[in-house]
């Protein structure tokens, strides 16, 4: 939903089994002092697979710094118990909820992974796209999640709201 | 009859889409459409003239002991020059072999070179149910090819391009959903007068203006590797006027007839792995009319193509 510039999701929340606790969690937007950062993952794409570990090194150095990390599986053509074992194996260091049906994927229009947003306390899409420009996460050299962040955190909106998305498709 | 059969092989022979897979298909294949930063591509094509058709729209299929066939190969590139806009050029090299009873004739020659623009004026950075992916597009066409009054051999198999400078436009949209894709590329070209001197004195040649409108749709079993097209392409061509130059006061001497042809294609494409698709087509004018004023012809192309991704 959008208005005058600023696009909201109708999510306020996310809920939903963690893959890699095995539990059910909830995510509410609002908790966040700066803002929830909400990553569409696979377990079979490569593209996504390469940039894991980035995320999972902006989880930590922007985690504490008011941000919230979630991780969502929404690929239908996945197997769930395929997709714990990926992302268990993988440690990463926030959860990984499994989307039924894609209706996160849905809410929020995630194309591909890695798809990336930052959603502010009331819903606000602050930024939406891909982690960086490249399909392989060392080739980047433009790095548009961490540039997001880092701007977020100095009180700024982020120079570049939506950036193209590359990866895999998430099938519904 | 050359000149046409040029047009065909080099232009539309090559049109197969690659597997729908993370949205790297081609309905277009100077552009490309998935998030690549470059993409080559090679094609081979053979065909084959089956009949010629006059203004009356009724076929005259010919004798077996005559045939004009073509052999052409084709080289295309696209680079990415911004995120969303790119730059390409195919160079088509040709072979031509006629023969009428006993006499045969046979020649291989450099093409038209075109040079090509896109923009991508709708991308996909989000999910979307009904929005396509679309892009806009320009090309120029260089006379580099021979042309048809420039030719030398007797039955104008050395005839490999049309002699203009031709400018296109035109716009791709496609969409997919899930195993199912369908693509539209209208385009609009404008080919240039020249003057020749090799029709027996001082001609002025102008072609003026043409176009098409590519349609079709493809099914990827299992949003698999493998996809199969289907694709039609009705094409209008304004009639070759000739007349005096300037100097001897524009004179039409001929207004040549509207050219019609529609090619029904169908195709299949196989991605070897994420930056590697083969795919083969068939490309038949004889199936669906309208058709007037020319020659019509079967053909059967291979394409391979390779990108670099972003």
């Amino acid at each position: 939903m959008c208005q005058m510039g600023f696009c909201f999701s109708e999510l306020k929340q996310i809920e939903g089994l963690d893959l890699i606790g095995g539990s059910s969690v909830r995510v509410e937007f609002k908790k966040a002092r700066l803002g929830t950062v909400v990553m569409f993952l696979s377990s079979r794409c490569p593209c996504s697979a390469s940039h894991q570990s980035t995320l999972d090194q902006l989880s930590k150095e922007f985690g504490p710094r008011g941000f919230r990390f979630v991780g969502i599986h929404s690929n239908a053509d996945e197997e769930v118990e395929a997709a714990r074992e990926h992302f268990k194996k993988s440690g990463l260091a926030f959860p990984v909820i499994q989307d039924k049906k894609s209706g996160i994927a849905d809410a929020l229009g995630a194309f591909k992974t890695p798809h990336v947003f930052v959603l502010a306390s009331n819903g606000e899409v602050l930024f939406q796209g891909g982690v960086d420009n490249s399909h392989v996460a060392n080739a980047a050299n433009k790095h548009y999640l961490q540039e997001a962040l880092a701007m977020i955190v100095d009180g700024k909106k982020p120079s570049q709201k939506e950036v193209r998305v590359l990866g895999c498709e998430i099938r519904r | 009859m050359i000149e046409f059969l040029t047009a065909l092989v080099l232009n539309g022979a090559n049109h197969a889409l690659a597997a729908a897979c993370c949205g790297k298909s081609s309905a277009a294949p100077f552009l490309m459409v998935g998030d690549d930063q470059m993409q080559l591509s090679l094609g081979l094509a053979l065909g084959n003239v089956v009949a010629h058709i006059a203004d009356d729209g009724v076929p005259n299929f010919g004798s077996s002991r005559n045939s004009e066939t073509s052999q052409a190969y084709k080289l295309d590139m696209a680079a990415l020059l911004s995120d969303r806009i790119q730059g390409g050029f195919s160079v088509p090299i040709a072979t031509y072999a006629v023969s009428r009873g006993n006499l045969q004739e046979a020649s291989t020659g450099l093409g038209d070179v075109r040079l090509s623009l896109g923009y991508e004026f709708l991308p996909s950075w989000s999910y979307s149910v009904w929005r396509p992916q679309g892009f806009l597009f320009t090309g120029l066409t260089l006379p580099t090819g021979r042309s048809y009054d420039g030719r030398r051999q007797v039955m104008a198999t050395d005839v490999t391009g049309t002699g203009y400078f031709t400018w296109t436009v035109g716009a791709l949209l496609l969409k997919k959903w899930t195993v199912w894709d369908v693509f539209l590329v209208p385009e609009t070209h404008y080919s240039f007068s020249r003057t020749t001197q090799d029709l027996g004195g001082a001609y002025t040649l102008s072609p003026g203006f043409g176009g098409s409108i590519g349609v079709g749709f493809g099914l990827s079993p299992g949003s698999g590797n493998l996809r199969f097209g289907f694709r039609l392409q009705p094409k209008l061509e304004q009639g070759l006027e000739v007349s005096t130059p300037a100097a001897a006061g524009n004179l039409v001497m001929s207004a040549g007839a509207v050219i019609a042809t529609c090619d029904t294609g169908i195709d299949a494409s196989y991605m070897m792995s994420s930056v590697d698709s083969v795919s083969v087509s068939y490309t038949d004018q004889t199936l669906l009319g309208p058709a007037m004023n020319t020659s019509l012809s079967r053909s059967l192309g291979i394409n391979f193509q390779h990108r670099w991704e972003r």
